[in-house]
């Protein structure tokens, strides 16, 4: 092998600064994904690997979700049809699974990649799209039984679908600052993980997924503490233009908030910590 | 691009968790309860402490120190791993470590998804790769067990595939911690002679180990750590000599203080082979060279009390000695010619002779090492 060839092969996956410039080191991460998409699809196929029916498995939590919970709940809903409830808890469910897949999943993802980082690779925003890619591959296993339930949704909006891309969009910026926040703080406290998958049933329970919002009396404490949950929010915005409800403007306003804030405290916690994560873990 | 490491004024603050101290008369239970209730407390461990050296292409260090000293973690910030808490470190080069083997794979992926894996980690192609999996394969003889799942593989095989993987491209600076030595007979003559290879390819090398033989072998330079605190620097002889030093004080139970050293100020080392007398005066020959690996510039005679400045000061070759010490010139010989009055036989030199090697005549200072044949000759004559 000649040298000049070589060294072209060669990427340096480290700076000679610390590590902190959170967007220049997110481009560099994208320009350069193989890292973190080989080693994200690696871990996802190696838990269907356990199994005979493979990847199939991996579908199963959604049909569950889905049409289990989706048949067992409907008979409690009294106003609307129950064809229309399984696209309600489908659309709810894979939103909130995307999210919260994400915060569970990179408030570990420091800890598990120790010797990763140990060995120098350090551009840590690799990690942070490992799990968000992790957690889209989650957001496709919903994608048949969604599939599915816009098929019986009785009246489906074309342009809601449309407008679902954007919305997907702002919640994938959400999922990415969310990551960058939630792995700082799970590299810091190691237990922060398995408090989040403690919580993550009351959450889930807690955002109207397999119950309706209107459901709660307006004003009433169990409404403002719905209303306070941002997992409410996102499903909100991406499943009322498809089932063709009008959404609260209050929610575009949470979210809008939220995204801008997350981002800018994303930026300056990866700027301050990022640096120590190698020796909180 | 010139591979170059410079590391300057460096300290690390580590946060560290420690558990409240028990009194040992503490029974059965409380040391039960104390473990599981006890809070730990967070305190900052100062791990290095104002560090400064500077490698340049062709040294290869070793750093010396016993356990706890800092080795790992030096290695680990020359890794940029660890962030510097103070100070900085700046590495020009692409950089290898070879730390940790057998970790960073995946144990349900195959042998062959885990060469991608940690290939890529280390910054290699993916097109690259392609080309290297055969050879990786080939090299940790793992050929047939391409497809198995990773954690199916013995350790010894793990390592061997780490090793192939981390080894199968040359870097410019390589850092390792102890000197790999793993597997089979037939193994570790493969590993030994890529090992040869690759350090001998690479610009720069940093080694911790506590073996003698192998850093001598291998190493022109050393640091002693004590403490997280640069004890000592200088050419490998030297070093290896202070960290045994530093040794036989901490047997006899002295505590050691490592002021603080500046930066600079490299030391001058050689030796006198030979004393003549020739027409002009006293005709002194041998080497010295600085830790630095600079020639320096002066030869002063100290005898009877008395400085006397080399009249002539010739350079000469000495490949030996460059290779001895990994010096990147021979030039290091000299042949001084220096009178001193009133002396002609190196009997009336006196025992107490000295030859002192520095920048000036004025400032020469370090007493270069009287060679026992000429030591002998000044014993003899008086």
């Amino acid at each position: 092998m000649s040298g000049g060839a070589q060294e072209a092969s060669i990427r340096s996956t480290r700076g000679n600064g610390a590590p902190g410039a959170f967007w220049s080191e997110i481009y560099q991460s994208l320009r350069n994904p193989e890292f973190w998409a080989l080693s994200s699809w690696l871990d996802i196929i190696v838990r269907a690997r356990k199994s005979r029916f493979g990847i199939l498995w991996l579908l199963a939590p959604s049909i569950v979700y889905v049409f289990g919970l989706g048949t067992f709940f409907s008979g409690l809903q009294q106003h609307a049809a129950p064809r229309d409830f399984f696209a309600h808890v489908a659309l709810g469910a894979m939103i909130f699974r995307t999210l919260m897949s994400t915060v569970t999943g990179s408030a570990t993802v420091f800890n598990g990649s120790y010797s990763f980082i140990m060995d120098g690779h350090v551009r840590l925003t690799d990690y942070l799209l490992e799990s968000l890619a992790k957690s889209f591959f989650d957001l496709c296993m919903y994608l048949p039984a969604v599939a599915v339930t816009l098929v019986m949704l009785s009246d489906l909006h074309g342009i809601g679908l449309l407008l679902a891309i954007p919305s997907f969009v702002v919640i994938y910026l959400n999922a990415l600052w969310l990551a960058a926040v939630f792995s700082l703080v799970g590299a810091r406290f190691p237990d922060f993980g398995q408090l989040l998958s403690n919580i993550s049933i009351f959450l889930f329970l807690l955002t109207p997924i397999i119950w309706y919002p209107d459901s709660m009396p307006a004003g009433s404490l169990r409404a403002q503490l719905m209303r306070f949950n941002p997992f409410y929010h996102f499903v909100e915005i991406f499943r009322s233009p498809i089932m063709g409800e009008p959404i609260d403007p209050a929610s575009l306003w949470y979210v809008g908030i939220l995204t801008v804030v997350g981002l800018l405290v994303a930026t300056f916690a990866y700027r301050r910590y990022a640096r120590f994560v190698p020796l909180w873990i | 691009m010139n591979a170059r490491i410079r590391v300057e004024r460096l300290s690390l603050d580590v946060p560290a968790f420690l558990q409240q101290e028990q009194a040992s008369s503490v029974g059965w239970a409380g040391l039960f309860f104390g473990a599981a209730f006890h809070p730990p407390r967070r305190r900052l461990l100062r791990l290095l402490d104002g560090i400064s050296f500077e490698l340049n292409e062709g040294d290869r260090l070793a750093i010396l120190g016993r356990n706890g000293a800092g080795k790992s973690t030096l290695l680990r910030v020359l890794n940029r791993v660890y962030q510097p808490s103070e100070g900085s470190v700046s590495i020009d080069g692409s950089c290898q470590a070879l730390l940790n083997m057998s970790l960073g794979f995946n144990g349900a992926a195959t042998v062959r998804e885990n060469i991608f894996l940690r290939g890529i980690a280390m910054g290699l192609r993916a097109s690259f790769l392609r080309t290297q999996v055969e050879p990786i394969l080939e090299f940790s003889g793992l050929r047939e067990k391409s497809g198995h799942r990773l954690r199916t593989l013995s350790s010894g095989q793990k390592l061997r595939l780490g090793f192939a993987i981390s080894t199968s491209v040359q870097h410019d600076i390589i850092l390792m911690d102890e000197w790999i030595g793993a597997g089979d007979a037939d193994f570790m003559r493969k590993a030994r002679e890529r090992m040869k290879s690759r350090v001998g390819g690479s610009k720069i090398v940093v080694l911790a180990s506590h073996s003698t033989g192998l850093l001598r072998d291998i190493c022109n330079r050393g640091i002693v750590l004590e403490r997280g605190k640069l004890a000592y620097a200088g050419d490998i002889t030297s070093s290896l000599k202070h960290y045994h030093d530093l040794l036989a004080r901490l047997r006899n139970g002295e505590e050691i203080e490592v002021a603080a050293s500046e930066p600079g100020g490299a030391q001058i080392f050689g030796a006198v082979e030979d004393i003549s007398f020739g027409p002009g005066g006293c005709v002194i020959k041998g080497w010295f060279v600085d830790t630095e690996g600079v020639v320096p510039n002066a030869i002063v005679l100290q005898a009877n009390g008395l400085r006397y400045a080399a009249g002539e000061l010739e350079r000469m070759r000495r490949p030996d000695v460059m290779r001895h010490f990994g010096l990147s010139r021979d030039d290091c010989g000299f042949r001084a010619i220096i009178d001193v009055p009133g002396v002609s036989r190196a009997s009336d030199l006196g025992p107490d002779l000295q030859v002192l090697g520095g920048e000036s005549s004025e400032s020469a200072s370090a007493p270069l090492r009287i060679a026992a044949v000429v030591g002998a000759m000044l014993r003899d004559a008086s």
